[in-house]
């Protein structure tokens, strides 16, 4: 038995994502397993820097500088992996990219998988792993009966102990591999012509921090400018519920929501949003949830940390004020 | 053009399903059904299709006992012009993706549609597989996540709402799209759309599904969280409030 993570990278860097998801599949694989990675993208000898001192077995490198992305390709080049490394458990990032993998290959290699879990554990030897359903309502239990079996493992939920070297300065350097990408690829492609990147000054809502979220009570798209000024003074990103999406206000990608974003921010601010059960679904897994509303009988109250009573409109100047108060003092 | 829509049926949004006592399967007794509001936005897509081009014929899927048949016949009062329903034989409570995905591509497989939407995942089950599954069965081009997507035939330029921005991506048809929230609204039927989807076809199959390549063992609520509490009303608030999230909650 083998187990294989596939790990993402930007410029050079292994993202965090995927490097939870190498932690966790070294504390799976316990000493008795050998874990190979597997890396795709133009930046390669960088990458593998960053995580040459973790227990692997192997590094598959895939270069696919002198392609386009193509999905077609990238699934590709991890069934060539596959089959030269035959692991019994393959562990995938919760990312679009780790997302929009895992069916494809799941499906290739006739496997089961189970997307977004939350914890996973070998009983048996099989994998099990928890999963949230209906929006996180419900916590699925669920056995994967095939060999492989795939998962794809949420954000932000494996911040267990870094396995830097799980044998205590003796891991071997990684055996690194290159595979080439075949050379004729197939018809039966999609190709990326472009990428559009948000124009956007606060970051995006996935995976930021702090999230300042403003809903049917802003009233009107102009007066976001106040929450993107609290959110700068927290170095947060700016969400939306989505009646203020549907009204046209802020774009779908901002909506957290059953049909929006599931976000499990450190801080998250919800502003003139009623908290409704769609919206908090989206954002209950919050570290601390705070509420400003000037109905006191807003369901938001029932589950925020923290609520302020009133109007928002005089509230988040003045609380953007003592932010900048209080940051300002601590340097 | 020919377009296939798969939709599932799925609690209400609003709903709140319940553990059975021994914790090992889900009580939906009490439970309004709809079709998945991502299959919704995927039929919606496909309507506005054939309202710019009449030719168009428009099929829906599904997959599931008799209790989906509301939902079938929503879609053809909403203007799907016929509707396939795979009734599995070997019924369980639960279906994996792949094995749902496998019914469906055999039945994909007879006919030779140009564009299936999907809707982005069940917001039941919260797989978001199936889709992309069939696409690699069928031996298709999928673009998971699309808000929108043009058509200008043979091929499709597809719009994938990404972390941090939108990738474009151009396909060849037929090609497997699923559905994420875009920017149109959604359309109701009217009671006389109601009444004149009565005369459309619908063409019931029983299949036999493969077995679950995933097994449920049980269910969990997950851990309620501690009530919190009103700091106080209008400015006078703020200073308590920042100093709880520094001193308690220490997020700032
Ligand atoms: C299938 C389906 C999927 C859905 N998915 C989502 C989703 O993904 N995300 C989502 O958010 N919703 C979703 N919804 C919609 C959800 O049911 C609610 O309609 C929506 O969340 C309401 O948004 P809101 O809280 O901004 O607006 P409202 O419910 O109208 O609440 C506005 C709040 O602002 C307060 N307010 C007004 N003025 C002020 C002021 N000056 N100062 C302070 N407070 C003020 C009011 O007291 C009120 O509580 C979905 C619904 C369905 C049916
Ligand atoms: N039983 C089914 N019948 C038809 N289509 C389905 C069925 N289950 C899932 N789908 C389709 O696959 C999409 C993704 O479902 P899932 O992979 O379960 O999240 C749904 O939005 C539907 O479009």
């Amino acid at each position: 038995m083998g187990l294989m993570v596939v790990l993402e990278q930007r410029d050079g860097v292994v993202r965090s994502s995927s490097l939870e998801i190498l932690s966790e599949g070294l504390r799976l694989a316990a000493s008795d397993t050998a874990v190979s990675a597997i890396i795709i993208g133009t930046l390669l000898e960088a990458s593998i820097r960053t995580i040459e001192s973790y227990d692997i077995q192997t590094i598959y490198l895939c270069d696919e500088s002198d392609k386009d992305y193509s999905p077609e390709n990238y699934r590709d080049f991890l069934l060539q992996a596959y089959a030269l490394e035959l692991p019994s458990v393959i562990l995938l990032p919760g990312t679009d990219v780790g997302n929009d993998m895992a069916p494809r290959i799941a499906a290739h290699l006739d496997a089961g998988l189970a997307t977004d879990c939350i914890s996973i554990d070998m009983s048996d030897g099989a994998l099990e792993a928890e999963r949230p359903i209906f929006a996180g309502k419900i916590i699925q239990k669920v056995r994967i009966a095939t060999n492989p079996a795939i998962a794809t493992l949420k954000r932000n939920f494996f911040k267990g102990p870094n396995f830097t070297s799980r044998l205590e300065g003796k891991a071997k350097k990684p055996m690194v591999k290159r595979l080439q990408a075949a050379k004729e690829t197939s018809t039966v492609r999609s190709t990326l012509r472009e990428i559009v990147r948000s124009k956007r000054k606060s970051s995006d809502v996935t995976g930021a921090s702090i999230i300042v979220s403003g809903g049917r009570g802003m009233k009107g798209p102009e007066n976001y400018a106040i929450l993107e000024e609290l959110a700068a003074a927290l170095s947060g990103a700016v969400g939306a519920s989505r009646a203020a999406v549907d009204a046209g206000w802020r774009p779908h990608s901002d909506q957290i929501g059953q049909t929006g974003k599931t976000v499990s921010p450190e801080l998250y601010v919800a502003c003139g949003i009623s908290g409704a059960i769609q919206h908090k679904v989206g954002m209950i897994n919050s570290k601390c949830i705070v509420a400003i509303n000037h109905d006191p009988n807003a369901p938001i109250f029932k589950f925020a940390d923290y609520g302020i009573v009133g109007d928002l409109f005089q509230i988040i100047p003045a609380l953007t004020e003592e932010v900048r108060k209080v940051k300002g003092a601590l340097g | 053009m020919k377009i296939a829509v798969c939709i599932r049926q799925v609690p209400d949004t609003a709903s709140s399903p319940k553990i059975s006592e021994d914790g090992t399967e889900l009580d939906l007794s009490n439970v309004q059904f709809t079709i998945n509001p991502f299959d919704e936005y995927a039929l919606e897509e496909a309507l506005r299709i054939k309202d710019a081009d009449k030719e168009t014929h428009l099929v829906v899927v599904s997959v599931g006992d008799e209790t989906i048949i509301p939902s079938i016949k929503k879609a053809l009062a909403l203007g799907v012009d016929e509707a396939i329903h795979l009734k599995p034989r070997n019924a369980s409570r639960y279906f994996d993706p792949l094995s749902i995905a496998s019914a469906l591509a055999d039945e994909l497989r007879l006919h030779s549609f140009d564009l299936i939407l999907f809707g982005k995942k069940g917001v039941d089950n919260d797989n978001a597989q199936t889709g992309t599954m069939v696409a690699q069965l069928l031996g298709i081009p999928c673009v998971p996540n699309c808000t929108s997507y043009k058509l200008s035939i043979p091929h499709i330029t597809a719009f994938r709402e990404v972390e941090g921005g939108t990738e474009i991506y151009e396909v060849s048809l037929p090609v497997i799209i699923t559905q994420e929230k875009g920017d149109n609204e959604l359309r109701y039927p009217s009671l006389k759309d109601l009444i004149s989807a009565r005369r459309k076809t619908v063409t019931s199959k029983v299949i036999e599904l493969r077995e679950n390549t995933i097994k449920v063992i049980g269910f969990d609520y997950p851990p309620i969280r501690a009530p919190g509490r009103i700091v106080g009303t209008g400015v006078e608030a703020i200073p308590e409030l920042v100093r709880l999230l520094r001193e308690d909650a220490k997020v700032l």
